[in-house]
């Protein structure tokens, strides 16, 4: 079995690059700050996404970016799971991605093993 | 002239030197110079104005604007965020003063992608066509302010910003029992102090000085101004946040070892010193973390809870 590959979008570069370090036993990992540049690296290879809900620093709380990805992401590979983040306890946020085909929907700060226990069973 | 809208900032790099950067400093630098001015008509009732130079508002610059905008109906001021904090209350009051019988929008942006009124004003001042929407755009930008709660969460993401990388690096050197590999990744993120130094920034988001940027204590005391029945409940909740980073001395006894912690990140000799501490005490950092972020989200709910407080 290929080793499972998956994209990470956030604003805070400083926090992809952590994330990429944590999971890189695990799987593959690519990173995107935005919408755009996630169109560029979202791919069939890709196994499993995860998302921040606000991809603005200016609007947080208010910014939905990652919501933009989530959508485009359903509508070209519908069955790339998707996992959406948040600093912020918005449970219409939640609901409203749970409804749009996300798989999960994690609170920041996250717990790595729990993080890491989700891609395994996901990835699978 | 019925819209005046004005780009200020107290630096001469006033565009980035990457992306849209330098064809944005060219369009504008082609506009001369008037009294530390540049001026571009847009249509006949629209103009924006840009200045970006040091700002120094009791010469010939503030006369300029005074003489040259006696009749504006309209009038929306953007400040740059970083570079004008120190100047921006004094600026908005002279201009509220000055042009009394106008209505006057001051607002502050930031050059981060997707900041509303610089995506906008950047895309007017390369744009030959629909200027005129394109400005009503950068001016509709500019009226959208921000309430306490939008500025409170502007600042605990800015917060998290800081740890948030942080806390998966120790939770991942924790998964893997602080494995060498690793650990040298993690101190090369946080060579030359980088991770003790962001306690000194979450200070300064916290409380700042003053004159200087948004904090949230300037926020705390708006809210109580606003709500002043409510005193006891946001108080409770600001000192909450207080007590995690107190603005001078150490962090609690509970999380002592914290700072020493984020302190030993950038030293290549201190894995085993950290992997104690970290073990011994189950990860004081994070614990320490998610109770700050717990403490500003309270203190984001008991501004949220008063109507008045959140505008």
């Amino acid at each position: 079995m290929p080793r499972p590959r998956i994209l990470i979008v956030d604003d805070i570069v400083e926090y992809l690059h952590a994330l990429q370090r944590a999971l890189m036993d695990i799987c593959d990992v690519d990173i995107a700050q935005s919408l755009e540049e996630a169109k560029k690296v979202l791919s069939e290879n890709t196994s499993l996404l995860l998302v921040d809900i606000c991809l603005d620093e200016s609007k947080p709380g208010v910014d939905r970016g990652g919501v933009e990805v989530l959508k485009w992401a359903k509508a070209h590979y519908p069955k790339i799971p998707v996992v959406m983040m948040s600093a912020y306890r918005d449970f219409d946020a939640a609901v409203e991605c749970l409804n749009l085909g996300a798989t999960k929907f994690l609170k920041k700060p996250i717990d790595i093993a729990e993080l890491k226990s989700l891609v395994k069973e996901l990835v699978k | 002239m019925k819209i005046v809208v004005i780009f200020i900032r107290e630096n001469t790099e006033l565009f980035p030197t990457s992306g849209q950067g330098p064809q944005l400093s060219q369009v504008v630098q082609s506009y001369p110079l008037q009294n530390g001015w540049r001026r571009i008509q847009i249509s006949q009732d629209r103009e924006l104005w840009i200045h970006h130079v040091e700002w120094k508002p009791e010469q010939q610059e503030w006369q300029y604007i005074r003489d040259t905008l006696k009749s504006v109906s309209e009038l929306y001021v953007a400040l740059h965020s970083t570079t004008m904090s120190r100047l921006s209350s004094q600026i908005e009051t002279e201009f509220r003063k000055t042009f009394s019988e106008a209505q006057v929008f001051v607002n502050t942006f930031s050059r981060v992608e997707g900041n509303d009124i610089w995506r906008h004003f950047s895309d007017l001042v390369v744009a030959v066509q629909n200027r005129e929407s394109l400005f009503d755009q950068v001016a509709e930008a500019i009226k959208k302010k921000l309430t306490l709660t939008q500025r409170l969460s502007i600042l605990k993401h800015r917060i998290a910003h800081l740890f948030l990388p942080i806390d998966v690096d120790l939770q991942g050197l924790i998964e893997t029992g602080f494995r060498q590999d690793y650990w040298n990744e993690v101190v090369e993120a946080y060579r030359d102090g980088r991770a003790v130094g962001n306690l000194t920034q979450a200070r300064q988001l916290l409380y700042g000085t003053e004159g200087e940027e948004d904090t949230v204590e300037k926020i705390v005391n708006e809210a109580i101004r606003q709500a002043p029945t409510r005193e006891g409940e946001i108080n409770e909740a600001w000192q909450q946040v207080q007590s995690l980073l107190p603005k001078n001395g150490s962090l609690p006894c509970d999380y002592r070892d914290v700072e020493q912690i984020l302190r030993d990140l950038g030293c290549q000799n201190k894995r085993e010193d950290v992997k104690n501490k970290c073990k011994d005490r189950n990860n004081p950092f994070h614990q320490w973390f998610v109770k700050l972020n717990k403490a500003l989200d309270e203190l984001r709910e008991a501004l949220l809870k008063e109507g008045s407080t959140g505008t």
